[in-house]
């Protein structure tokens, strides 16, 4: 072991060099790529890790200390996404979201535009859940994709989102707007 | 007739040679005695000091010369060959990718002359903090070994080296509420230089360049490194 250990410094250093650079994020994170590769979505995994993927999206989660500590399954995360491609404009969606989100009784903490990395815009809501079980922010964007279709990302969390972090993770989203 | 004349100037000639040797002779012999004139080829034995004088009285092989001539105080003032030890500042900017990654960390190095003086083998420890631009600071901890070659006499009191360095390490940081860890490895080269101020007390300074791999991605480095040591 102790004549292993210089070769693999060695070897290290040797892929170090092959490596792409970190001064892009994205080159440090996983992907998700959407099934018909219209939307990628980039998570730091970990914390980030893949809870489901669904027919037109996909679930992420930051496991909280109780799935982690205490080994329980399920529950809130501290964080959670879910993205969803789906039919729409994200203007006419977010109308919709914010008309949904009133009659639920949830709080409108906060309604602006978010720029992609690419420059693509897309409207967004922050809100508080004061209703449920446990204490949830959600802050749900809407982007455009092609084909008139719309790709749904909402994070859900026990403290508020609208944090630097959350707010790189969705810029850094990259969506195919091509008409 | 003109044999006579040459003869008597050939014995003249002798004789006004024979005079300026001699002349030159007792010339050099004045000089010698008067210290002028020597030409040096190796230094002049310090002149012993206290107890060491009266050590050395009536001691021929003790008067400050080994068998090569080279003097043997002289072997006192080089640098121990180690190990030697250095206490470090250093600066790196371990980019973030969101324009943040500066780190600033303490350490202690511990490098060894030797075998050969011009051969430098060593290792060192830092610990410190990494500034990330969307949430709290990171834990950096780094080890590296070194090995190198340096110039100990060419310009003394400084003594340039320039090293390979190989990097392992991890990086503790706060992401999206929890605490992540990731390690990394890496090489690159060292140009540095220790100024010799007394004895085996230096001060140094270092720049460097490494490429450290993390989490797939690999990072460009320039190390400052600042230190003191014995």
């Amino acid at each position: 072991m102790r004549r292993a250990s210089p070769l693999v410094l060695f070897a290290l250093a040797c892929l170090a060099a092959c490596a792409p650079s970190g001064d892009d994020p994205r080159n440090r994170m996983t992907t998700w790529v959407s099934p018909g590769g219209e939307a990628t979505i980039f998570y730091l995994a970990p914390p980030w890790e893949l809870e489901r993927t669904l027919d037109n999206g996909v679930a992420l989660r930051v496991p909280s200390n109780a799935n982690l500590a205490g080994g329980l399954e399920g529950g809130p995360g501290k964080f959670e996404l879910v993205a969803l491609v789906e039919a729409g404009n994200p203007n006419t969606r977010i109308v919709a979201e914010r008309a949904a989100a009133l009659v639920a009784g949830r709080e409108i903490l906060d309604e602006r535009e978010l720029f992609t990395a690419e420059e693509v815009a897309g409207p967004e809501l922050v809100l508080f859940d004061p209703g449920a079980e446990f204490r949830r922010f959600r802050r749900v964007l809407y982007l455009p994709l092609s084909g008139g279709r719309a790709l749904r990302v909402e994070v859900i969390a026990t403290t508020t989102p609208d944090t630097p972090e959350v707010t790189e993770m969705l810029r850094l989203i990259e969506v195919d707007v091509a008409p | 007739m003109t044999r006579a004349l040459a003869s008597l100037a050939l014995t003249l000639c002798l004789a006004l040679a024979g005079a300026g040797a001699a002349a030159a002779q007792d010339a050099e012999d004045a000089e010698d005695a008067l210290g002028l004139g020597q030409r040096l080829d190796r230094p002049l034995p310090r002149a012993p000091r206290g107890e060491e004088a009266n050590a050395d009285d009536g001691d021929e092989a003790d008067d400050g010369e080994d068998v090569d001539g080279e003097d043997v105080d002289g072997e006192a003032e080089r640098p121990w060959p180690g190990p030697q030890v250095q206490l470090l500042y250093g600066y790196t900017k371990l980019a973030d990718g969101f324009g943040g990654g500066d780190a600033h960390t303490g350490g202690v190095s511990v490098f060894l002359q030797w075998p050969l003086e011009e051969l430098r083998t060593g290792v060192s420890a830092e610990i410190g903090s990494r500034d990330y631009s969307l949430g709290g600071d990171d834990l950096l901890v780094r080890g590296a070994l070194e090995v190198g070659v340096q110039l100990p006499r060419i310009i003394d009191p400084l003594v340039p080296h320039l090293s390979v360095l190989l990097s392992v390490g991890g990086l503790v940081g706060q992401r999206f509420e929890s605490t992540v860890a990731h390690a990394f490895a890496g090489g690159g080269l060292e140009l540095g230089a220790e100024l010799r101020l007394l004895r085996n007390f230096h001060l140094a300074a270092s720049f460097g360049y490494q490429r450290w791999e993390m989490d797939g991605a690999g990072y460009d480095l320039f190390l400052v490194r600042l230190g003191a040591g014995l």
